[in-house]
């Protein structure tokens, strides 16, 4: 049983992480806590079903067609709504609680309200040593988001976006005057964090059942971790990730899901009045 | 007319006009009573607690657990005069309630106020939210997830013929009673000091004063008076379990205070007005309700920050500039 | 007194803002001021149109609304030589007990006499204002004589009790099938918790106490099961008793008791969920040979009555009826039966009569039981809709009816 626990542990918090990543980086470049992560989570998952299930696409090829289709409506939400708003964070935070709102209501009339599942190509069970068993569909998505997140630290720490993004992040001023335009590079941001949260909607829907409110939940997960982790650090928000995974588990497992639930917001009030700056900051 | 009473005539005033409403309706259409007393008492409610969080804005403190405190006062007074048949008297049951909140506020407010902006909102929302696992888990005394059912009336509202009319008037009385309490706190030395917390901080220490016991009382005093609104509420709707009042409760009171505009008293009294007003409405609508809840914030937040009462200000400009131009042109 | 400008633009600003907020609380009472000349008998359907349990209120508030247009399509009802035509109102509650009392209380304030309403939890709550206002209410509602008993004149159950479903045949099943170690893994609800109690007292009276070896609730909306199906699989059960789940809940609990190596067999005997749904998350593999109650399978309907229902059903929203859609149809058609038997808006003589009154509907007679029913223990009173009741198992991804 331990065995199973530890497994199921590290598979919730490679799912946590990659649901949180979008989250991070959107704080982390912006400042903005975006509500409507758990939209964009719901949109990526039901793109990624009308792909396979009714156009009838590969599994891969769909994800494929999220990546390439998500920047460009991150992009036109940030030109839409929140580029002009960014400067006062009530604004930012409360337009992204309306967009949330206002694609969730949307997402209701349009979709149904029937539950919808996509299925993952790769299925069968691995046995591990200590009697604990791993679903094959759950270890490819956790390798998978460990490989985006690895995309993501070297698209953030090697790549001349991720420069850009990084000195917007630290002072927008001083970046325009070495000529970013910290306008695109924001938009650039917002896309990302955007096609990453589609993105884990696309993986982690193969797992669970979709719906237009599917994109709650993860969401709740997705806060606790970024706060915990400390807002915007995409390396706090990794390791957070992986405490949370292995809270639900060993919590749900040995307390009950109640207990568990309630020691991850008991943990975030914890980290915020007495470290607001999250387990990895340097306050 | 002393400009110094005026505004306290208006209000007597409006007061008085909103208690001529129950036999005016009950005069003309009869049968639409229930309705409108429904709709009403819902208002008033709300405007109390959009103008609880209107003042706790002042001091720059954004809380997102308004409906926890809401939970908090409808649980205590429900527990206590429901459950377990502790306290006989609802009044009383409804001041335990309040203070309940206010002590519960006080502890977190006194380990939280540092906090700014956004981190403040986070952790009342995570307060809000780890209500609900308690609550839920344990039936005593909690009543789990069934909540608690049979909340009496307050004593004293059976003087009228039916219950409608009698909880309209009490949620007039708070309602205004709130205005009130807001009002003179908002003039007095304590709302003034608020207020420049709100605006800066490290400035109103240099004044030497302790901004952290402004804070802290401003925050208590909210939560208190929203824990009374509360345990009407709990009386009101006669039954509370751990989903009564959500994450959405607690955007709502936002809203009021967005939709209205946060500069003045008057931002969240229309606010409140307008949106609960909407809600009943919007009530068979399902998931549409969603869809224009959405629209109103986006569209608030991009074209009128200020809210509906900076709507005059923002017509008049937008029309003088017309009329200059026009005037330019035909120069 | 010096009358300034000022002053009296003060005065209009005043005399426009009394106007204006007993204008705002008043404009209900304006709206719809002319009324048609045909009466109207109201029905509040009190039931969720979104959030999770959306799929069971448009379920239900579809099965009333086709028996409304039936009924009216047929003429309305006469009561002393005046038609009357039903009238459904909605109202959301998002299947939040707090919003369901509020909706019952608009309801009430838009002239509704009789309601139809959904799960124990929202239920619950409402019972001392039906009991006020005597409001007629049809209810899809699990539990047993906590709801309906001698106090709740009012408050009719349209599906199967907990008391029928899982005491009588949830216990044959358990025989039939030689369960060892049972497992109730259900929602942390209501509903949930009412129907542990039924379960528990049923083994009792079975002598079978010993085969139940863990209970757990768990919130309705859970999507991973895993951390909790570890903490029950340790105790080696040979059957999960699934209780109350809707369709993506069962699914996802017995997709990931499968996948942690889970052999045994399933039930879910008061949730009722909707198959296609269940079949295509779970995966065809998965659900095999999970048995549920309430279940019509669409190729073996018993009469053409609901055959017909059925295909206009299909016809209308474009997939097969929910069971609380059919059971809801029938009350609703027995009270309105019940309401021109009785000649009169009198909610007592209304009730009185639905008590004793017979009629043939979809599944063929349908009345009311509870009184001096020994399955029944300390109901009382006859408020417990019956017809019969089906038991289906999943083969091949489609319900068969199980022998």
């Amino acid at each position: 049983m331990f065995m199973q626990m530890a497994v199921t542990g590290l598979v919730l918090g490679s799912i946590y992480m990659l649901v949180a990543s979008g989250l991070t980086l959107i704080y982390g470049i912006m400042h903005q806590v975006n509500m409507a992560h758990g939209v964009f989570f719901m949109l990526g998952a039901m793109a990624t079903y009308y792909a396979t299930e009714v156009i009838g696409l590969p599994y891969f090829v769909a994800l494929f067609a999220v990546v390439l289709v998500f920047p460009i409506i991150g992009a036109a939400f940030e030109r839409g709504i929140f580029r002009n708003i960014r400067h006062i964070w009530l604004a930012g935070y409360m337009a992204t609680v309306g967009v949330w709102m206002l694609m969730e209501g949307l997402g209701w009339q349009v979709f149904g309200t029937e539950q919808k599942a996509v299925s993952f190509p790769i299925t069968g069970l691995i046995r591990l040593p200590g009697g604990a068993v791993l679903p094959a569909n759950k270890l490819w998505v956790g390798l998978i988001a460990i490989a985006i997140m690895a995309g993501v630290y070297y698209l953030v720490g090697r790549t001349a976006l991720g420069r850009q993004l990084r000195a917007v992040e630290q002072n927008p001023r001083a970046a325009e005057l070495m000529g970013i335009n910290a306008d695109r590079a924001m938009a650039k941001g917002f896309a990302l964090g955007v096609t990453l949260a589609a993105l884990a909607g696309g993986l982690v829907s193969t797992l669970y059942s979709v719906d237009p409110s599917c994109g709650s939940t993860p969401m709740l997960k997705a806060f606790i971790i970024i706060i915990l982790g400390g807002l915007g650090n995409v390396t706090g928000s990794v390791i957070a990730a992986y405490i949370l995974g292995f809270i639900d588990s060993f919590g749900g497992s040995l307390l009950g899901y109640q207990a568990g639930h309630f020691m991850g917001f008991g943990l975030v009030i914890l980290i915020l009045i007495f470290k607001p700056s999250g387990i990895m900051g340097d306050e | 007319m002393n400009s110094r009473l005026a505004p306290y005539l208006t209000a007597l005033a409006v007061m008085a006009a909103l208690a001529l409403v129950p036999p005016l309706i009950k005069f003309i259409a009869p049968d639409k009573w229930e309705l409108t007393a429904h709709i009403g008492i819902k208002i008033l409610l709300n405007v109390g607690f959009g103008l609880c969080l209107w003042m706790m804005l002042q001091a720059g403190e954004l809380s997102l657990g308004q409906g926890g405190f809401i939970t908090i006062g409808a649980y205590t007074t429900g527990i206590l005069v429901a459950k377990y048949n502790l306290i006989s008297v609802v009044w009383l049951g409804y001041l335990a309630g309040a203070l309940a909140a206010a002590v519960i506020a006080l502890m977190l407010g006194y380990l939280i106020v540092h906090l700014k902006r956004i981190f403040f909102l986070l952790v009342t929302w995570s307060f809000a939210e780890m209500l609900h696992p308690v609550l839920t888990s344990f039936e005593h005394p909690f009543g789990g997830a069934m909540g608690i059912i049979d909340i009496p009336a307050p004593e004293g509202l059976t003087l009228f013929s039916e219950s409608w009319t009698g909880y309209y008037y009490l949620a007039l009385i708070y309602g205004f009673a709130v205005l009130w309490i807001v009002w003179r706190i908002a003039g007095s030395k304590v709302g003034l000091i608020t207020k420049s917390i709100g605006q800066n901080d490290t400035l109103v220490t240099f004044c030497g004063l302790y901004v952290r016991k402004y804070k802290v009382m401003i925050f208590v005093l909210g939560c208190f008076i929203t824990g009374i609104g509360g345990g009407i509420l709990a009386s009101y709707l006669t039954a509370i379990s751990p989903e009564t009042f959500t994450f959405f409760t607690s955007l709502d009171i936002i809203m009021f205070n967005l939709i209205g505009g946060m500069g003045t008293m008057a931002g969240p009294i229309v606010g409140a007005v307008i949106l609960s007003g909407l809600n009943e409405y919007l009530f068979a609508a399902g998931y549409w309700r969603m869809v224009v809840y959405g629209l109103i914030i986006i569209f608030f937040i991009t074209l009128l920050p200020g809210g509906m009462v900076s709507l005059p200000a923002a017509l008049r400009k937008r029309f003088t500039r017309k009329t200059k131009k026009q005037e330019v042109g035909l120069g | 007194m010096r009358i300034s400008l000022k002053s009296i633009g003060m005065t209009v600003k005043l005399l426009a803002i009394v106007a204006l907020s007993a204008g705002l609380i008043m404009s209900p009472a304006m709206t719809g001021g002319v009324q048609a000349e045909v009466k109207k008998l109201k029905i509040l359907s009190n039931n969720p149109f979104s959030g999770k349990a959306a799929s069971w209120g448009f379920s239900q508030d579809r099965g009333v609304g086709l028996a409304v247009d039936k009924v009216n399509q047929a003429g309305g009802i006469k009561i002393n030589g005046e038609t009357y035509m039903w009238e459904k109102i909605q109202c959301d509650n998002r299947y939040i007990p707090a919003d369901a009392v509020s909706c019952l209380k608009r309801g009430v304030a838009q002239g509704a006499k009789f309601m139809c309403t959904l799960g124990g939890a929202v239920t619950k709550p409402q019972i001392p204002l039906i009991n006020k206002d005597k409001i007629v209410t049809i209810a899809a509602i699990a539990g047993g004589a906590d709801f309906t008993n001698a106090n709740n004149k009012y408050l009719f159950r349209t599906m199967p009790s907990a008391d029928l479903t899982i005491a009588i045949e949830g216990i044959k099943i358990y025989k039939k099938l030689g369960v060892k170690k049972l497992v109730l893994l259900t929602a942390d609800n209501v509903l949930g918790h009412s129907d542990a109690k039924t379960l528990k007292n049923a083994l009792k009276v079975n002598k079978m106490s010993d085969i139940l070896v863990a209970e757990e609730f768990v919130p309705i909306d859970t999507g991973d099961f895993t951390p909790v199906l570890t903490r029950v699989l340790a105790k080696n059960p040979d059957h999960i008793e699934g209780g109350a789940w809707p369709a993506a809940g069962l699914a996802l609990l017995i997709k990931q008791a499968r996948e942690l190596g889970y052999k045994g067999t399933f039930t879910n005997l008061s949730g009722a969920p909707k198959v296609g749904p269940l079949v295509k998350i779970g995966g065809k593999k998965n659900v095999e040979g999970v048995i549920m109650l309430r279940l019509w399978p669409p190729d073996q309907l018993p009469t053409q009555a609901f055959k017909d229902y059925w295909a206009e059903y299909r016809k209308l929203y474009k997939q097969d009826p929910g069971a609380n859609s059919w059971e809801s149809y029938m009350a609703f058609m027995h009270l309105s039966a019940a309401v021109e038997k009785a000649q009169s808006l009198d909610p007592d003589k209304i009730v009185a009569v639905m008590r004793d009154l017979k009629i043939v509907s979809l599944l063929g007679e349908l009345q009311l039981i509870g009184k001096d029913n020994p399955l029944l223990p300390g109901y009382g009173i006859n408020n417990q809709y019956t017809s019969p009741l089906p038991v289906t198992v999943l083969k091949d991804g489609n319900p068969i009816i199980y022998k």
